[in-house]
């Protein structure tokens, strides 16, 4: 039992020795750092501090979390940001709405079920409207016309109408159409 | 409040810094990389634990250290199977042997000279030894973590630490009987 102990004590010992000399040769290796890597590990460490330094705001946080930094959002960034968004609407969008004919060609093929986005339907609808009477009565509603003057630009609307109308169809046509409608009515 | 915490951190970073750096150096053998190791858990203990209370900052820092040394031999793993023909960069053998070379030169006496010679083998023999021993021996012995620090630090549970550290103590005391004798 004893030489046991006895040997156990002096395994002990051996473990010591060797661990206190590892730990005096880890310590030398640490005083004989080089300067050069010294002023690395300083330098990394005040770069480290920095981070403590700023608050974090929610939105400092929000940011981070999206993985982005306050810092991309300088004025400059968003005009850049506006302007880009409106160059894409203009690319993407104008095209297809403000030119007219391409509407009239996609609602002309069929009907108005031509139509696959209901946005496209009913921006079309908008656009044909121009030229209708609700539009011409918002108008008239919505100016500050004389009677006169209202009653020339309704005149002038059932022209334009009217032109319109023996273009697509032709005069007789138009008076047929006109006269059978007169006589279901 | 905040700036005495800043100076709190600092001075622990300050007193931490050269020995978190020669643990990452040996454990990755590349000057480089043990310093962005060392300044990725500085950043990251500075940024999530930087507001914890100042005696939890040390177990903290080794595991966040622990962590990224073992995702650094990951990753050199994975480069290793896709480079499988580049030969590896073993930066710390060639600095080992100049400083060697420095103490031949700047050595005072004799008996200090062969003392320094024996700290440097011991050293080598602390960086052939595999990572886990290597990590778990110096955590012990040298950072003073106890086994349960030592265990969380690691990731692993206690009687790995306690296995591995035997091992380890194993391991260098027959080198160090090889170079006593030699």
């Amino acid at each position: 039992m004893g030489s046991v102990m006895k040997h156990k004590k002096s395994k002990d010992m051996t473990e010591d020795l060797i661990s206190q000399k590892a730990v005096d040769a880890l310590d030398n290796s640490v005083e004989s750092l080089s300067p050069e890597i010294q002023q690395k590990l300083s330098l990394a460490r005040k770069n480290a501090l920095e981070h403590v330094s700023k608050p974090t705001s929610s939105a400092r946080k929000l940011f981070s979390f999206l993985g982005l930094s306050p810092a991309h959002f300088g004025a400059r960034t968003v005009v850049s940001a506006l302007v880009f968004s409106f160059c894409l609407v203009l690319v993407f969008q104008g095209p297809l709405y403000s030119d007219k004919q391409y509407i009239d060609r996609q609602y002309t093929a069929g009907t108005s079920s031509a139509f696959t986005n209901p946005i496209d339907e009913t921006i079309h609808t908008l656009i044909k409207d121009e030229t209708t009477a609700t539009n011409i009565e918002s108008f008239i509603l919505l100016s500050s016309f004389n009677e006169t003057e209202l009653e020339v630009i309704e005149d002038l609307e059932f022209a334009y109408w009217l032109s319109e109308e023996l273009s697509e169809h032709g005069f007789e046509e138009f008076s047929e159409e006109n006269t059978k409608g007169d006589i279901d009515a | 409040m905040r700036e005495v915490k800043t100076i709190q951190i600092d001075d622990f970073l300050k007193e931490i810094e050269k020995r978190a750096f020669r643990m990452a150096q040996m454990a990755t053998l590349c000057e480089a990389d043990a310093l962005d190791i060392v300044q990725e858990a500085m950043i990251k203990l500075v940024t999530k634990y930087g507001e914890r209370d100042s005696g939890e900052w040390r177990p903290l820092f080794f595991k966040i250290l622990e962590n990224r040394i073992l995702d650094w031999h990951r990753k050199q793993q994975v480069m290793k199977k896709l480079f499988f023909w580049r030969k590896p960069n073993l930066e710390i053998g060639t600095q080992d042997e100049n400083e060697i070379e420095q103490v031949d030169h700047h050595g005072d006496g004799e008996s200090q000279l062969i003392s320094e010679q024996l700290g440097e083998r011991l050293l080598e023999s602390i960086v052939s030894l595999p990572l886990k021993q290597q990590q778990c021996f110096i955590l012990r012995s040298w950072e003073g973590l106890s086994i349960k620090e030592t265990a969380a630090a690691m990731n692993i549970n206690e009687n790995s630490v306690k296995t591995h550290y035997a091992r380890a103590i194993e391991k260098l005391k027959i080198q160090q009987q090889i170079i006593e004798n030699a």
